[in-house]
């Protein structure tokens, strides 16, 4: 009699939102290692460097983040000496004032205007703990997906100065521990949390890594919406270290193995910027070229973790399907003859297979459209309901 | 203490269709019923002569296919509701090329659609050429898709009703009120190549043409000129196809589209060439598109697929 049945917008429908979340492991061995640097992609003007998961050359390969390194107009390590002076100061720029904003007033056009990124995220209290050299990992939305999920973000360097082989040992985990209960909404982009560093694996015969070890040392900024990690350079340069450029400003304990107390910091770029030659942070924020800067960070990557998260908007359609209905089937093959396959007589039960459902709109036009896993049998003496999930 | 039977909830995931997806685009987007379909079940399957636990036990293991965004492609059978319990015959719907000349179809098993005059034979400057009289003879199921009012166009039949002798046609028409009277149907042409016409040449207007150029008609019994209650009660399997009580008689002609005269882009994209007899006997060249035009009735859903072919000489 008939085919269809109405859904009533008041009572048949109803939305709801659902996050989902993945689990996104990156080991080190897939951003240095397993492609060589195969899936390695730097650009001509230099700016930043693409890592993907497979060799970018492969339509197979899918991008997964970007690794830059800037530093502040304020910054000591900012002279017209050093190597791509004002990249690095666009790079640190254009992160800053798209994560951070700008300062009320302020005139774009001198640069100054621009909120350094702050260590604890106040950023207009407190001035001496602005972090003026930055490495930047803007993550793919592919991985991101709508948001990183607060408190699930790490990433474990290896401090050994020789990152090559099995040596990525003496390594420092930063994560937003916390962050899932206290987070910093003053951003433009969003909400971002803070990072501590923590060590994670001791070298044998050393004392701790890290001058403050006890998880309460600040080593960047997540921005979980944007996907972007800020990571200080502090983090890679000891506490004590000497030189006009870096008192004082360093993460590191000076009199682990990672670098004797005369030095400015480790062997950043050993083996991976410079050939065989040391070459500490401080050095390399004024020497190497941002791509070097890119790839010492890179290979020291044991890994990273998070979670991302997906917000789902699903609007439910209540198929209610009473007894007396759909019972009977137009399929060509449930009648021979125009007689009823299913039945031997007319007081046998009519009989008929669900397979899909169909939401249709007031034209006929159908317009979504859902299958059962198997077939569903309908009789008089059953009654359903099937719900009818569209996401968006 | 057992559990409860939880069998009757059941969620399961829909996917838009490119229809939905369009209407979504145009903020159109609004579901106002559902329909249910067992494409791939097949009820010869059910065994009758076993026990119960085992009649449908073929049935039930039967694969589902995933869902298609396609429109057209999903819920071809539908599933049907009727008040009664105690049908063990329903109607169906079925084609009638016996009824008359006007309704047979070519002996390709097809309707051959003219795309222009000059293959119709209708605009008198290349006599000889045209193809419903191959050899000087009428051949069956030509529709002069360029003027269908022409008497000698064959038209597409289809009768609805109880094709078993056990409800012999002498009872008079399937009830209404038990939902067997199938007196309106919908048809669905794709909209590039043709369009529906009733037997006069009178033009029906669509219901809708989809994002796939699938256009949906709604041809309602005393609305559109080409249904008929059928009063034939004969057991005259001459003329008739159903064999039992019947119904309603729908018939149509296509117009073929003004551009399948004028342009040779569909019959290259979606056709091929092929060789005719034309009226002097000779080997004509004839450019073809096969399509097929679905019929289903609004009330029992129940559908047919009929091929049609639009050709044009050249």
């Amino acid at each position: 009699m008939t085919t269809f049945k109405e859904i009533n917008e008041g009572t048949d429908v109803v939305n709801t939102k659902t996050l989902l979340h993945e689990a996104i492991p990156l080991t080190g061995t897939i951003v240095s290692g397993t492609y060589g640097d195969n899936n390695i992609k730097n650009y001509s003007h230099g700016m930043f460097q693409s890592v993907f998961d497979y060799p970018y050359l492969s339509s197979s390969a899918n991008h997964i983040f970007d690794i830059t390194f800037g530093y502040s107009p304020n910054s000591p390590y900012s002279a017209s000496t050093s190597v791509q002076n004002s990249k690095k100061i666009n790079v640190y720029n254009q992160m800053a004032q798209v994560l951070n904003g700008f300062d009320i007033g302020g005139s774009v056009s001198a640069g100054q205007s621009i909120k350094e990124f702050d260590a604890d995220g106040d950023l207009l209290g407190t001035t001496g703990d602005k972090m003026r050299e930055c490495y930047f990992l803007a993550f793919s939305r592919l991985l991101v997906k709508d948001e990183i999920k607060k408190g699930t973000f790490s990433i474990e360097f290896a401090m050994h100065p020789n990152v090559t082989g099995a040596h990525k040992h003496g390594r420092v985990k930063i994560t937003d521990a916390g962050a899932a209960s206290a987070y910093k909404i003053n951003s433009p982009v969003g909400e971002y949390g803070i990072l501590y560093a923590d060590t994670s694996n001791q070298y044998a015969g050393t004392t701790d890594l890290l001058h403050t070890d006890d998880g309460t040392q600040k080593a960047g900024l997540i921005y979980y919406q944007a996907g972007v990690c800020v990571l200080t350079a502090s983090l890679f340069m000891t506490a004590s270290a000497v030189g006009s450029q870096a008192t004082g400003r360093g993460l590191l304990e000076s009199g682990s193995f990672l670098g004797v107390a005369s030095r400015r910091g480790f062997a950043m770029g050993r083996q991976v910027d410079v050939g065989n030659r040391y070459h500490d942070m401080p050095r390399m924020m004024t020497g190497s070229h941002i791509s070097a800067s890119a790839n010492a960070l890179r290979n020291r990557v044991y890994n990273i973790q998070f979670n991302n998260t997906v917000e789902l908007n699903s609007q439910i359609y209540f198929c209610r399907i009473a007894h007396n209905e759909f019972n009977y089937s137009s399929n060509p093959t449930y009648l021979t003859g125009s007689k009823i396959r299913v039945k031997n007589d007319s007081t046998d039960t009519p009989v008929a297979y669900i397979t899909s459902v169909g939401l249709y709109d007031s034209n006929d036009m159908l317009l979504a459209v859902g299958k059962l896993s198997e077939p569903l049998r309908k009789d008089p003496t059953i009654e359903y309901t099937l719900r009818a999930r569209l996401d968006y | 203490m057992g559990f409860q039977d939880n069998s009757g909830d059941i969620i399961f995931d829909v996917i838009l269709t490119d229809e939905g997806r369009k209407q979504l685009a145009e903020g159109s987007f609004k579901v106002s019923q559902f329909k249910l379909a067992d494409d791939e079940i097949n009820y010869a399957l059910f065994d009758n002569t076993t026990g119960s636990a085992y009649q449908d036990l073929q049935i039930l293991q039967t694969p589902v296919f995933e869902a298609f965004s396609n429109n057209t492609s999903n819920m071809s059978s539908l599933l049907v509701s009727y008040t009664s319990n105690t049908h063990l015959y329903l109607p169906v719907i079925k084609l009638n090329n016996i009824s008359s000349e006007l309704t047979k179809m070519h002996a390709l098993a097809t309707f051959m659609v003219c795309c222009t005059q000059e293959t119709e034979g209708t605009d008198n400057s290349t006599a000889g050429k045209y193809l419903p009289y191959p050899n000087a003879v009428r051949a069956d199921g030509f529709i002069y898709g360029v003027t269908p009012t022409h008497t000698n166009s064959s038209m597409i039949r289809v009768d609805s009703g109880i094709d078993n002798a056990a409800e012999p046609p002498t009872l008079g028409p399937p009830s209404q009120t038990d939902g067997l009277f199938e007196g309106d149907y919908y048809v669905e042409i794709d909209n590039r190549l043709g369009t529906i016409c009733d037997p006069n040449g009178n033009d029906a207007a669509p219901l809708d043409v989809d994002d796939d150029n699938i256009a949906l008609y709604l041809l309602e019994d005393g609305v559109f000129g080409g249904i008929s209650v059928n009063q034939n009660t004969d057991i005259d399997t001459q003329s008739e196809v159903i064999r039992g009580r019947r119904a309603t008689s729908l018939s149509f002609k296509i117009r073929a589209q003004s551009a399948l005269g004028q342009s040779d882009f569909y019959f290259t994209k979606f056709g091929g060439t092929t060789t005719m007899t034309n009226y002097a006997n000779g080997s004509q060249n004839v450019r073809y598109i096969d399509s097929l035009i679905k019929v289903t009735g609004v009330t029992t859903g129940y559908t047919i697929d009929i091929p049609v072919r639009y050709v044009k000489v050249y």
